[in-house]
């Protein structure tokens, strides 16, 4: 494949870009510059504002790992101790079965 | 106290980012591109890019990028800055207005992180469901999005790998996976992360290549339904998607290393590479079908051109590409599938970028108060000088060898209905030419009513299709169908005429002390009367004061003898004004005009100075005299129109054109040489042109929009590092840095350069013995390895031709230049400090201080003299060489025997990287402990240490303000000044330096000096500014820095504050926060610093936010205090504006 196969075939936008563009006269230099965006006036919908989570990095990734423990200790000491109440669907943390995850809630 | 203006000359042109994308309308396709504080938004168009505005930004831009939301047809744009603010913006139009709202906006910012060494990456999720950034080691900071919430948090997940290199958001993943190329002690490796975005967690690993080329840099995600990621290194290109791998080391890639990459098509087969070398690529991805999935079969790799050394490229459209540069020019390009000299890339448009500016020179070359600036721009093959100064440019499209024009009209002959004039008179000492254009050919014809045997001294087309030629016999009038002779006027007797001066319907002739009036009627010329004037008369105008009348009925004279102006009224002749000019020079050319609804009478002299006053149309009443210094010649002021405005073009030795701005005269030179006659020519080849005669040619051309720097660049090919200027051989001094590769027959240059053409090229044979012993040459050099050789070049002033190249032997460097007066020696010598730079020692031991004479074409050294470390700057003082040698500051002086020999030297510094000179004081800027002042003691020869201060700040410039104060950039973008308190009571005290003033500048100053960019003394000033300093950065951009008096200081200060509630910050970053002096933790407000680019903002406001920005604003004006009004402002403002 040699280069001039490679280039064929350019994305296209629209085919008029570019198209009175000629550089006959050279290649121009050009030091114009846009003017100014000066905006005066407040835009009326509020921003989002990003804020950062201030909690410190390791004691949150470890709070984490305890959780992840914990939650399957309990797990598994519910398996050996609520048998009885396997039936139970009213309350989601003495459950066996976790509450299905919403959809939306994984994106 | 201290108080300073700073403000941007030269706004920054180093490109930081860009990128293509539909964000003014989902059908308009704009580059956006990235400048440290300023996003500037073009549109592409079928003329080409069309800039539609600039956005600043108060911060300095690291990152923008941009993504479009799953729901949207338009992209947003998501920028980061040094201080860690985050924004998402989008661009709306509004009619023709654009309006650019802040989405989102925040700080990132962590107290305790370590920031990581790779630099700030960002990336975007590409269904754009989260942003990743990596900004401090061992932290991977996401911004989840939802458009939905008012909060976006910011978390900071724990990333195992600590140096990371790149990061990119591989596509066609479930959940946003984010790869990374990382490095430990094994070498590098690419890893990437599934993110749970609900816990804020790194989930686990998706897969993993340990062991990827030592040297890889950059990943490019791959699109789906391909997917996968490609590794850019060094010398090989891997693509990996977990499972497939495929990887190739093209041969092309030679020494360089890839920098950006743009992606072609939107499957994602093409990919465009650039080097450091500005060496174009593509990259193609052969990939298989198998029905159910793509996959890549295998990458290939072809090289396409050469660009400007690129910092990143974009693909617009049809084949078109910007390439962004922070080391030259950014560029437009196209591809063109045929190769021209063997190059797939042809350049189409060039945008200038001085970035880096590395040192700059402040010449005054035509020695009349206006500096120019020589600045030393780009870095490696893009490497260049700039020559800057403020005026206005031509556009030379057509040059005629015509010497000894005695005046020039354009006209249209034969073709009175059409817009375009096909003719050019040109007159000469005892005969007349004429020119006929057609098409862009230029050819001599004859128009027999004209008498060609005289010097002509006016030529136009009047009414009645008709054509007046004046010579100093008669006025002959000429139908223009037929070329004929129809009237004619001769003074009585055998007077000739003098002066004349004409529009379409009226005739002003003068003889002598006589002057006359003629009307101009269809076939005949009609004497309506004749005045004899107290003198005679040297020139006179009867141009009609307003653009859409044919007569005037003012006359305007100017008189010898008496020196005096006067008006006289039409048909009368009545003289009902007279101003006489002081002084004994005849006035050479009198105007009326009119700017921009008020008239003005314009009156040049014969030694270059002109007097200008407002003309009262009814009453004929000159008032408001003002005089300015054009240039040395007489000067003759023709009108032309340009960009629908009238202006008035001064010819002289210092061509200038006479414009108005905001009801005030504004005096602009242009870049020719000499103009001895003007004429504005509208032909059908060169439409909206000028005509401009010089001593030996006519120019052909077009004149620049009013535009105020002037920007001619002078390509070396090779990075330029120190520039001196010597007065006495009229030449500069630049070091360079030229990359060689090493071959089998040793090291050869890379491409031709300024140093290997230049027309003598010496080598430096001397070569210092390595301390220590040991090797100090590279001829053991591996081949391929790339070897940086100085050179000292020798530059004509004029021409910038190199006229000698003096090349040092690797490893040997050049430190410092400068031109220097030793002692009592009459010679000027060039003062070149080297140092041999081994890469195995921290600090450079060893080095030289050359003494060079540049005389005869001929460089030779006088005398060196060894020294035992690097030179970091050199400085005349007192006819001595001041040196900062390492932590020593040492004075050499200039024995009879022109030998160097050492006086005195003082050791309190880390290294003393820069020093300014004033009397006998001395500024050290030290690399980490800030700057210290030294006194040379002469009587005892030795230096004393004054004053210091005493907070480590590492030095990037310093310069001296006046004997007191002192000016300091430091490495995180601040400026400061110190004062020396000398009323200090006790010594302690007095030893130090307080900070008196400091501001955020948000570019690095590389060089500081003293001078000025316009003329001094032109017209009036109403601001009372005191020195100017300018400066050059990193990111191309040029200041001013000056001191101004408390009582301005709040005055400006009271306006500043208005302008930031006035005026609203994109990104929401508050502008104080902004400007506020910050090195590391440590933060302190603005204070001493007026921002001048807020405060020259003002005249872009309009008048009703004009009105609310002054109110309660209060000025001084002539001892008084008073309300300041709209006016006064703007009068003010605008006299700052001229600094520029």
């Amino acid at each position: 494949m040699s280069v001039s196969d490679f280039i064929k075939g350019l994305p296209i936008h629209d085919s008029k870009n570019f198209a009175h563009l000629s550089n006959d006269h050279g290649i121009r230099t050009s030091q114009k510059r846009a003017s100014i965006y000066l905006p005066t006036e407040d835009v009326a919908e509020q921003a989002q504002l990003i804020v950062m989570d201030k909690r410190c990095v390791l004691l949150r990734y470890l709070t984490q790992q305890w959780d992840k423990k914990t939650l399957q200790r309990k797990r598994e000491h519910g398996n050996d101790g609520n048998g009885t109440n396997a039936n139970s669907t009213s309350n989601g943390s003495n459950s066996k079965k976790r509450p299905r995850l919403e959809t939306n809630e994984l994106n | 106290m201290s108080h300073h203006y700073v403000v941007t000359a030269q706004k920054p042109t180093a490109v930081v980012a860009c990128l293509t994308g539909n964000f003014t309308s989902p059908t308009d396709l704009n580059l956006v591109i990235a400048r440290n504080n300023q996003v500037e938004i073009d549109l592409v168009t079928p003329e080409g890019l069309r800039p539609l505005k600039e956005i600043n930004i108060n911060g300095k831009i690291t990152v923008m990028k941009h993504f479009r939301p799953p729901d949207s047809n338009k992209d947003l744009l998501f920028i980061l800055t040094r201080r860690f603010n985050v924004m998402i913006l989008e661009a709306r139009m509004v009619g023709d207005s654009i309006t650019v709202v802040t989405k989102a906006n925040g700080n990132v910012s962590d107290s305790v992180g370590i920031l990581s060494e790779g630099g700030f990456i960002a990336a975007i999720d590409p269904k754009a469901r989260v942003i990743g950034m990596c900004l401090y080691q061992g932290l991977f900071t996401i911004i989840p999005l939802d458009k939905d919430a008012s909060e976006l948090k910011a978390t900071n997940l724990r990333m195992d790998e600590l140096t990371v290199y790149d990061a990119e958001f591989l596509h066609g993943c479930l959940n946003p996976t984010v790869i990374v190329i990382h490095k430990d002690i094994d070498g590098r490796h690419v890893k990437s992360h599934e993110i749970n975005l609900r816990d804020k967690e790194f989930i686990k690993m998706a897969w993993k290549q340990d062991n990827v080329e030592t040297e890889a840099t950059m990943l490019i995600p791959v699109p789906s339904p391909i997917g996968g990621v490609i590794v850019i290194g060094r010398e090989s290109i891997v693509y990996h998607d977990g499972s497939n791998y495929h990887a190739v080391a093209p041969l092309t890639f030679r020494q360089s290393t890839i920098n950006c990459y743009a992606r072609v098509d939107s499957k994602g087969l093409r990919y465009l590479l650039g080097n450091m070398d500005g060496q174009l690529y593509m990259l193609f991805l052969g990939t298989t079908d198998s029905g159910k999935s793509i996959t890549v079969k295998d990458i290939k790799v072809e090289q396409l051109g050469e660009i400007s050394i690129p910092e990143c490229i974009t693909y617009l459209d049809n084949g078109f590409l910007y390439i962004g540069s922070r080391h030259g020019d950014s560029q437009l390009v196209r591809l063109s599938s045929d190769a021209i000299d063997g190059s797939y890339v042809i350049p189409v448009e060039n945008f200038t970028n001085l970035a880096p500016i590395l040192d700059i020179a402040v010449v005054d070359l035509d020695r009349q108060g206006q500096g120019q600036i020589i600045t030393c721009s780009g870095s490696f093959k893009d490497g260049s000088l700039r020559i800057i100064r403020i005026g206005i440019g031509i556009q030379e499209h057509a040059c005629i060898d015509l010497p000894g024009i005695k005046g020039m009209w354009s006209l249209k002959v034969g073709i009175d209905d059409s817009v375009y004039e096909n003719t050019l008179v040109l007159a000469f000492v005892g005969h007349t030419r004429i020119l006929t254009l057609s098409g862009e050919e230029v050819e001599e014809t004859d128009i027999p009513g004209f008498a060609s045997d005289l010097q002509s001294f006016l030529c136009a087309n009047v009414d009645y299709d008709q054509l007046l030629q004046v010579t100093a016999e008669s006025v002959r009038l000429v139908k223009s169908a037929t070329k004929s002779l129809v009237g004619e006027w001769k003074p009585e007797g055998d007077r000739s005429i003098g002066v004349v001066s004409c529009n379409t319907t009226q005739l002003v002739v003068a003889s002598a002390r006589e002057i006359f009036y003629i009307c101009i009627e269809d076939g005949s010329l009609v004497e309506k009367c004749r005045k004899t004037l107290p003198y005679e008369v040297a020139c006179l105008d009867v141009t009609p004061l307003d653009e859409k009348q044919t007569k005037s009925d003012l006359v305007a004279v100017g008189l010898w003898t008496d020196i005096s102006a006067v008006i006289l009224s039409l048909p009368d002749l009545e003289t009902i004004y007279t101003e006489k000019l002081s002084g004994e020079i005849i006035p050479r050319s009198i105007l009326m005009t009119t700017f921009e609804d008020i008239h003005y009478l314009l009156c040049a002299l014969g030694d270059g100075s002109m007097y200008y006053f407002i003309l009262d149309k009814a009453t004929g009443q000159l008032s408001e005299k003002k005089k300015v210094t054009l240039g040395t010649q007489p000067t003759t002021l023709r009108t032309f129109r340009s960009f629908a405005t009238t202006n008035v073009f001064a010819c002289s030795d210092r061509p200038t054109v006479i414009y108005s701005s905001n009801h005030k005269l504004v005096f602009s030179n242009v870049n020719l040489k000499e103009v001895n006659h003007m004429c504005s020519l509208n032909a059908q080849a060169y439409p909206d042109s000028l005509a401009l005669a010089t001593k030996n040619s006519v120019i052909l051309g077009t004149i620049d929009e009013i535009q105020k720097l002037h920007i001619r660049t002078v390509p070396l090919g090779e990075g330029p590092r120190r520039i001196a200027y010597q007065e006495a051989s009229q030449t500069f001094a630049v070091s360079t840095l030229r990359i060689d590769v090493h071959g089998r027959g040793g090291a050869k240059p890379l491409r031709n350069s300024a140093s290997t053409q230049a027309q003598n090229i010496t080598f430096s044979s001397n070569i210092l013995p390595r301390p220590g012993g040991g090797n100090s040459t590279t001829a053991n050099a591996e081949v391929g390895q790339e070897i940086d050789v100085h050179n000292l070049l020798i530059i004509d002033q004029n021409t910038f031709e190199v006229l000698h190249s003096h090349q040092f032997l690797p490893p040997e460097t050049i430190s410092a230049v400068m031109s220097a007066k030793l002692g009592d020696d009459p010679n000027t010598y060039y003062v070149v400090a080297t140092s041999l730079v081994f890469p195995d020692e921290p600090e450079p031991r060893v080095g030289r201080i050359i003494i060079f004479h540049y005389n005869d074409n001929k460089l030779t050294q006088v005398a060196e003299s060894k020294m035992d470390g690097t030179c970091y700057a050199l400085v005349e003082f007192n006819g001595k060489v001041l040196a900062g040698i390492g932590s020593f500051v040492r004075l050499y002086e200039w024995t009879n025997e022109k030998e160097l020999r050492m006086e005195c030297n003082i050791q309190n510094m880390i290294a003393a990287l820069f020093l300014k000179a004033k009397g006998d004081f001395i500024l050290v800027g030290d690399l980490m402990r800030s700057i210290t002042l030294l006194q040379h003691k002469q009587m005892e020869g030795i230096f004393v240490e004054i004053a210091r201060d005493c907070e480590p700040k590492w030095m990037r410039a310093v310069e001296i303000l006046d004997d007191d104060t002192f000016l300091g950039c430091e490495t995180h973008d601040n400026l400061f000044v110190c004062q020396k308190d000398s009323a200090a009571t006790t010594d302690e005290e007095r030893q130090l330096l307080p900070e008196l003033a400091r501001f955020h500048l948000g570019d690095t100053i590389n060089v500081f000096r003293h001078g000025s960019l316009v003329m001094q003394n032109v017209g009036e000033r109403t601001t009372p500014i005191n020195g100017c300093v300018l400066y050059g950065t990193c990111n191309g951009a040029i200041g001013i820095v000056t001191q101004i008096p408390q009582d301005f200081y709040d005055f400006l200060h009271g306006l500043e504050e208005r302008l930031k509630k006035i005026i609203k910050s994109v990104g929401k970053i508050d502008h104080t926060y902004y400007r506020n002096y910050q090195i590391n933790s440590k933060v302190e407000p603005s204070e001493g610093f007026i921002d001048g680019d807020l405060i020259e903002s003002f005249l872009d406001l309009g008048r009703e936010k004009m009105r609310e920005a002054v109110v309660g604003l209060e000025l001084t004006l002539n001892g008084e205090r008073k309300g300041a009004d709209v006016e006064d402002v703007i009068k003010i403002v605008e006299d700052l504006t001229r600094m520029h």
